[in-house]
Order: C-alpha cells, then sequence, then structure tokens
C-alpha cells in the first residue's frame, strides 16, 4: 500500500463491517500485512463468528 | 476534537471514472466559492448526500445549476437509496440519484449511456416526470469495491484526516461488500444492501 505513494500514512483502516466474517480471507489478509510491518485496524461487529 | 472521516463511498465511482475529481470540501476547508470554479468545468457533478445535509446538498445543486445550466447533476448515499422519488421531488436542480451499489451506476452515466438504460438509477426526464429503473437493485455482478488509495494520493490532502483513535496521517477504505446477515435494525442491507460477495484479494 505504501507503493502507492502514500509513504507518510501510519495506519491502515479496513472500513469494512464484515472484513473478519470470511475467516481463511482475513487470516491470510494478516499474514500478508504482517510481511509489510503496517500499522492495521479493522471493525467488526460484536459477535464470534458462528 | 477534529475528527474526519475519508469519502470511502464517493472515492468509489471516482476511482471508476476516467478524468474524475474528487473533492471533499470541509477537511480540506474549502468554501463553495472554491468548489464551484471546479464543478462548472465539468459535464458531471455527483453529491454525496445524507438526511442530515440534503437540504444544504440541494441548495449547493442548485447554486452549480445557476452557473451553469446544462450541468448534470446527480445525488447518491443512503438518503437518496431509500427515498430517490422525494428526493428528486426536492429539487429540479438534481437530474438523477442512484441507489444501492451507486458505483458502476454512476460510471455508466459518466460513460454518456441513456439514463434509461442504467440500472439503479432514479432520474427526471425532460417534461419533467420522474422515473425509476424497474427493480430497486441493481445486480451486484462486479462485486469488489473499487480500490481507492489512487485517488486518495490524486485528489485529498491525507493529512487533513483524522479519526480518535488512528495514528495520524491514517487512511481508511473498504475492501468488501454486502453482509451474511440480514439485521432488521442496520442501515446497510437497506441503503448498499445486496448478498456478500467475495472481498478484494489479500494481495491488492
Amino acid at each position: 500500500m505504501g507503493q502507492n505513494g502514500l509513504s507518510q500514512v501510519k495506519e491502515f483502516f479496513f472500513d469494512d463491517d464484515t472484513l473478519t466474517d470470511n475467516l481463511p480471507r482475513v487470516e491470510e489478509l494478516a499474514r500478508e500485512i504482517g510481511k509489510l510491518g503496517i500499522v492495521w485496524s479493522w471493525q467488526r461487529q460484536g459477535q464470534r463468528p458462528a | 476534537m477534529r475528527s474526519f472521516w475519508f469519502p470511502t463511498w464517493l472515492a468509489q465511482p471516482a476511482a471508476l471514472v476516467e478524468g474524475s475529481k474528487l473533492i471533499d470540501a470541509p477537511p480540506h476547508r474549502l468554501t463553495f466559492e472554491d468548489v464551484a470554479p471546479e464543478a462548472v468545468e465539468r459535464d458531471l457533478v455527483v453529491l454525496h448526500t445524507s438526511t442530515p445535509s440534503f437540504a444544504s446538498d440541494v441548495r449547493t445543486a442548485e447554486a452549480f445549476k445557476e452557473r451553469k445550466p446544462g450541468l448534470k447533476i446527480g445525488m447518491i448515499g443512503a438518503k437518496v437509496a431509500v427515498q430517490p422519488e422525494e428526493s428528486l421531488r426536492a429539487s429540479t436542480a438534481i437530474d438523477f440519484v442512484a441507489r444501492n451499489e451507486f458505483d458502476f451506476t454512476i460510471k455508466e452515466v459518466a460513460e454518456g449511456r441513456h439514463l434509461a438504460d442504467i440500472a439503479g438509477l432514479s432520474w427526471r426526464k425532460p417534461d419533467g416526470t420522474i422515473r425509476a429503473q424497474r427493480g430497486s437493485r441493481r445486480p451486484r455482478k462486479h462485486g469488489r469495491s473499487a480500490f481507492v488509495t489512487p485517488v486518495y494520493k490524486r485528489d485529498l490532502v491525507v493529512e487533513n484526516y483524522f479519526g480518535g483513535y488512528l495514528k495520524h496521517p491514517y487512511i481508511s477504505f473498504y475492501t468488501g461488500r454486502g453482509c451474511k446477515s440480514r439485521c432488521s435494525f442496520c442501515l446497510w442491507p437497506q441503503t448498499i444492501g445486496g448478498p456478500p460477495l467475495p472481498h478484494r484479494a489479500s494481495a491488492t
């Protein structure tokens, strides 16, 4: 994401209300973002996944 | 506390329309007089509106139309998605409103397609009558949200945005649409709506 010329950005906020609905996808996302070493955050409804 | 959120929804049609410009006036402290010269240079202006800002947004649309009567003006947002006819009746300055998944609707308007052929649109005919495309929902064949960060970089000063619990500067965006639940208390099923879809691949 820093490759898009936004290198000054200190946090990347995923506004998706349902980001964690798809658990395999969010795990893959987390592992890839982990490699980048950036701060990221997201929203989530207050319930455990089924 | 100063708090400004990114115009995540308006940025999505902006990302899909070549040659567009995304203007977010409040965080950049732009007045109507700052924005108007840019707006009247354009053929099409799309305003993201809401119930509390609607009256003010209508006045802005009317002021644009006074300066350039041939300007096509549309609105997007939950207010017009839920009340398309009432919104169009509020002012003849509004030529159309785009309901539900409006980013691809706006893309087709910008491409010059005839309004009657665009799903998800309600519009005013030249004789003043209001028409709506049949079916309240646009088929969600496209799925993912547009990639907006190039538009942020091109058109916005990211340092002008603040979220109380986020580091500064931050950016925010959506990477997916829809929800597997249909909660009756939630705004989204009745506005953006639709079933869940594949999210953007994590590699992007």
